[in-house]
C-alpha cells in the first residue's frame, strides 16, 4: 500500500463514517419510517383491546405524518 | 509520621547527592527532564481526546484481540502505558467497554511499552540524541504559541519528545562520567539473591518515578555505560515491569470498582509475568542469546539484548495470560465487589473520566439514565403503580374502574436515598467537566444532558404535588372522580412504559422522531382531561372542590409528562451519532394535533358521567 493511500485510510478512520448528503439521509429515513409503519400495522392486526389499538393507531398516524413531511422535504431538496 | 518524614528525607538525600557529585546531578536531572517530557507528551495526547481518541478506542476494542492490538499500537505511539491505562480505566468506569476488553488493552500496553527499550537501546544510545532534541523543542514551543487546540497538542508532543531525548542525553552523560569516579559493578550481585534484590530495586525505582519507561531508560543507559551487569539489568527490568502496576493502582483509586478490577488484573499479569521471568531466568537468557544471534545483534551488545529480553518475557506473559482473560473478567467482580449501600450512589462518574471530555459526556449521560431508572420507580409508586405493571404487557386500562391499590411511599425519603446523591454528583461532575476547554458542539451536548437532569427532578416534584390528591381520589367512592384520577395514572404509566421501551432500545435507533408518538400521547391526555373536567362539572357529577383538584392535578400530570418527554428529548439531543435520522421530520405541535384529530374520531365517545369509556 502506498504511503499516501495509508495516510488517507488512517484519516478516514479518525474522521469516522462519511456523512450522508441531505437527500440520502431523507431517503434512508423514509425507508426506515416505512418499515416501522409496516411493522406496527402488522402488530395492529394482531392486537386486541381498544386502548392498545388506539395507541398503535396513533403511532402509525405519527409515522404517516413524518413520512409525508419527509416526502415533501425530499421533493424540495430534489428541486434544489 | 512516616509520610510526613519521607519527603524531607528524600529531598535532603537528593540535595546531598546533587551537591556531592556532578555526575549524580546529571543523572538525576536527566530523569527529571525525561519525566517532564513524558508529562508534556501526555498533555499533548489529551488535546486529541475530544472525540478522536475515544472514537478510535471505542471502535478498536470490541473484541479481545482488537483490544490487545489497540494496547500495543497506542502505547507504541504514545510511549506511555500509564496514559493508556488511565484512558482504559476511564472508559471502563464510564461503561464504554467491558472488563475483558479493558484487560486486553492493558496486556497489549505491556507489550507496546517494550518498544521503548528498542528505541532507546537501538537509537538513543547509538546516536547523539540531544541533536534531535533541540529542533523538536524549538518547533514544539512555536506550535504551543498557536491558538488551535490541535496545534497546541502537537506542540506538547514535540516538546515532550524533545525533553525525552534531552533526558536520555543527560542520563547517558551522567553514567559516562560516573565510570571515571565510581564503578557500580562492584555492587553487582549474582545468583538468586541478585535477581531478587535487583528486581526489588526495579520495583522501588518505578514506584518512585511512576514510570517504568524512565526506569528502563535508566537501566539501559547504566548498562550501556557498563555501570551495572547484564544479569542485574535483566532483574531490574523485571522489577520495573512489576512496579509500573502502581501507576494503574493509583489511577484506579478515584475510579469506581470497575477501575479497581482492571488495576487488579494489571497487577496479576505483571506479577505473574515477573515471576515466570525470574523462575525461568536461565532459559530466558539462553533464548535471548539465540534470538539475538538470529537477528544479528552482536553478543556484546547487552542493551539491545536487554530489549530482546524485555519484549520476550512480556510476549510470553501475554501468551500465557490471554487465554484466561474471560475467566479473569468473570472472577474479578466476585473478588472485588461493589459497595453495598442503602443509599444509591453514582456508578459511572469518576475523576479519570473527567480527563477526557467525550468520556465525561458518556459517563454523565449514563449516570443520568441511572437517575432516570431510580426516578422511574418513584414516579410509578407515586402514581400507585408497580414497576412490574408498567414494564409488563399488562393492559393498564384494567386499572380505570377499580379503587387504586395504595402503594406506601415516603417520597422525600426516597428522594434522599436514591436521587439526591446521584443528582448532586451529576451537578459536580457537569460543572467540573464543562470547566475544561472543549468544542461548542460538545459543550451543547453537555448542556442537553444537564437539562435532562433538571427535567427529571422537576418530574419528581410534579409527582409529589400530584400524589397528594391522587392517593385520596383514586380510591374515592365517587366513580367519576376516581376514573379521572385513574386515567391520569394510566397516562403517566403508559408514558413511563414507552420511555422504558426506548431506554432498552439501541441508542442509535432512538431519535427525535421516536419521541413524536409521546407528544401525541400527551396531547391526547390533555385534550381528554379538559373535556372530561368540563363535562363532569357541567353535569354536577363531581363537587366544585373535586373539580378544582382535578383541574390542578391535570396540570401537574401534564407537567410531569412534559418533563419526562423533555428529559427524553435532551438525552436524544446529547447523542452524536452520524447515522441519526434528520430531526427536521419531527412533528410540530399543530401536526401532533392533526394526527390526534385523525385517529381520535372513531374511538372517543363524548364524555358523559355515565357513558364514558376509554
Amino acid at each position: 500500500m502506498k504511503t499516501r493511500e495509508m495516510i488517507e485510510r488512517l484519516r478516514a478512520l479518525l474522521r469516522g463514517p462519511a456523512q450522508d448528503t441531505p437527500r440520502k439521509a431523507i431517503c434512508k429515513a423514509l425507508k426506515a419510517l416505512k418499515a416501522r409503519q409496516r411493522e406496527l400495522e402488522l402488530r395492529l392486526e394482531h392486537t386486541e383491546g381498544k386502548r392498545a389499538r388506539q395507541r398503535l393507531k396513533q403511532k402509525i398516524g405519527v409515522l404517516k405524518a413524518q413520512r409525508k413531511k419527509g416526502q415533501l422535504r425530499y421533493k424540495e431538496i430534489k428541486a434544489g | 509520621m512516616f509520610n510526613r518524614l519521607t519527603l524531607p528525607v528524600v529531598f535532603a538525600a537528593l540535595a546531598y547527592g546533587l551537591w556531592a557529585s556532578s555526575t549524580f546531578k546529571d543523572i538525576a536531572s536527566g530523569v527529571a527532564v525525561f519525566l517532564f517530557g513524558m508529562l508534556c507528551m501526555e498533555e499533548g495526547f489529551k488535546a486529541f481526546s475530544g472525540g478522536t481518541l475515544e472514537r478510535v478506542l471505542h471502535r478498536s476494542t470490541d473484541r479481545v484481540w482488537k483490544s490487545l492490538g489497540f494496547g500495543i499500537v497506542t502505547t507504541t505511539l504514545m510511549q506511555s502505558s500509564s496514559l493508556v491505562s488511565v484512558i482504559t480505566i476511564s472508559f471502563l468506569s464510564a461503561g464504554l467497554i467491558e472488563l475483558a476488553q479493558g484487560i486486553g488493552i492493558i496486556f497489549g500496553a505491556n507489550l507496546g511499552t517494550t518498544t521503548g527499550a528498542w528505541l532507546i537501546a537501538g537509537f538513543g544510545l547509538k546516536v547523539k540524541i540531544s541533536a534531535y532534541a533541540m529542533p523538536m523543542l524549538i518547533f514544539g514551543v512555536l506550535m504551543l504559541l498557536r491558538e488551535a487546540r490541535s496545534s497546541k497538542g502537537l506542540g506538547w508532543i514535540l516538546v515532550g519528545l524533545g525533553f525525552l531525548f534531552l533526558g536520555i542525553h543527560f542520563m547517558k552523560e551522567g553514567f559516562g562520567g560516573f565510570s571515571d569516579e565510581l564503578n557500580l559493578t562492584r555492587y553487582a550481585m549474582t545468583g538468586v539473591a541478585g535477581l531478587l534484590v535487583f528486581s526489588l530495586f526495579g520495583v522501588i525505582a518505578t514506584v518512585v518515578m511512576q514510570s517504568s519507561h524512565a526506569t528502563l531508560v535508566l537501566i539501559i543507559t547504566a548498562l550501556g555505560a557498563g555501570q551495572i551487569t547484564y544479569e542485574n539489568a535483566l532483574a531490574l527490568a523485571v522489577g520495573a515491569n512489576v512496579g509500573t502496576t502502581i501507576t494503574a493502582i493509583i489511577g484506579s483509586l478515584g475510579a469506581p470498582v470497575e477501575g479497581k478490577r482492571l488495576a487488579a488484573a494489571h497487577l496479576v499479569f505483571n506479577v505473574g509475568t515477573g515471576l515466570v521471568a525470574l523462575v525461568f531466568m536461565g532459559a530466558f537468557v539462553v533464548a535471548v542469546d539465540a534470538i539475538s544471534r538470529q537477528v544479528g545483534i552482536p553478543a556484546h551488545d547487552y542493551t539491545l539484548k536487554l530489549a530482546v529480553f524485555h519484549t520476550l518475557f512480556n510476549l510470553i506473559g501475554v501468551a500465557l495470560f490471554t487465554p484466561f482473560i474471560d475467566r479473569m473478567a468473570a472472577l474479578l467482580p466476585r473478588v472485588l465487589k461493589g459497595k453495598v449501600v442503602t443509599r444509591d450512589a453514582p456508578r459511572f462518574l469518576s475523576t479519570t473520566a473527567l480527563e477526557f471530555p467525550e468520556v465525561a459526556l458518556t459517563a454523565l449521560r449514563r449516570e443520568t439514565l441511572h437517575l432516570f431508572d431510580n426516578a422511574f420507580t418513584i414516579i410509578a409508586h407515586g402514581m400507585n403503580l408497580r414497576r412490574s405493571d408498567i414494564v409488563s404487557a399488562r393492559d393498564l386500562m384494567t386499572l380505570l374502574e377499580p379503587q387504586a391499590e395504595l402503594i406506601e411511599l415516603d417520597l422525600d425519603r426516597q428522594y434522599e436515598l436514591v436521587i439526591k446523591d446521584i443528582y448532586s454528583a451529576n451537578i459536580e461532575f457537569f460543572t467540573k467537566a464543562t470547566a475544561k476547554p472543549m468544542s461548542e458542539a460538545l459543550a451543547a451536548r453537555f448542556k442537553h444532558v444537564w437539562q435532562a437532569n433538571l427535567d427529571l427532578i422537576a418530574a419528581i416534584k410534579a409527582t409529589k404535588h400530584l400524589r397528594k390528591n391522587l392517593v385520596h381520589y383514586a380510591r374515592s367512592p365517587n366513580r367519576h372522580i376516581r376514573k379521572e384520577y385513574n386515567r391520569m395514572r394510566i397516562n403517566v404509566g403508559e408514558m413511563l412504559r414507552e420511555l422504558a421501551v426506548l431506554r432498552g432500545d439501541d441508542p442509535d435507533a432512538v431519535t427525535q422522531l421516536s419521541l413524536d408518538a409521546l407528544k401525541v400521547h400527551m396531547a391526547d391526555a390533555r385534550r381528554h382531561g379538559h373535556q372530561a373536567a368540563e363535562s363532569l362539572i357541567r353535569d354536577g357529577a363531581i363537587t366544585p372542590q373535586m373539580a378544582t383538584s382535578l383541574m390542578n392535578d391535570s396540570a401537574y400530570a401534564h407537567e410531569l409528562m412534559t418533563h419526562l418527554l423533555g428529559m427524553a428529548e435532551s438525552l436524544v439531543e446529547a447523542l452524536d451519532s452520524p447515522e441519526r435520522m434528520p430531526a427536521d421530520l419531527s412533528l410540530s405541535a399543530d401536526e401532533v394535533e392533526a394526527v390526534l384529530d385523525e385517529t381520535d374520531g372513531d374511538h372517543r365517545p363524548a364524555a358523559s358521567p355515565e357513558g364514558r369509556s376509554s
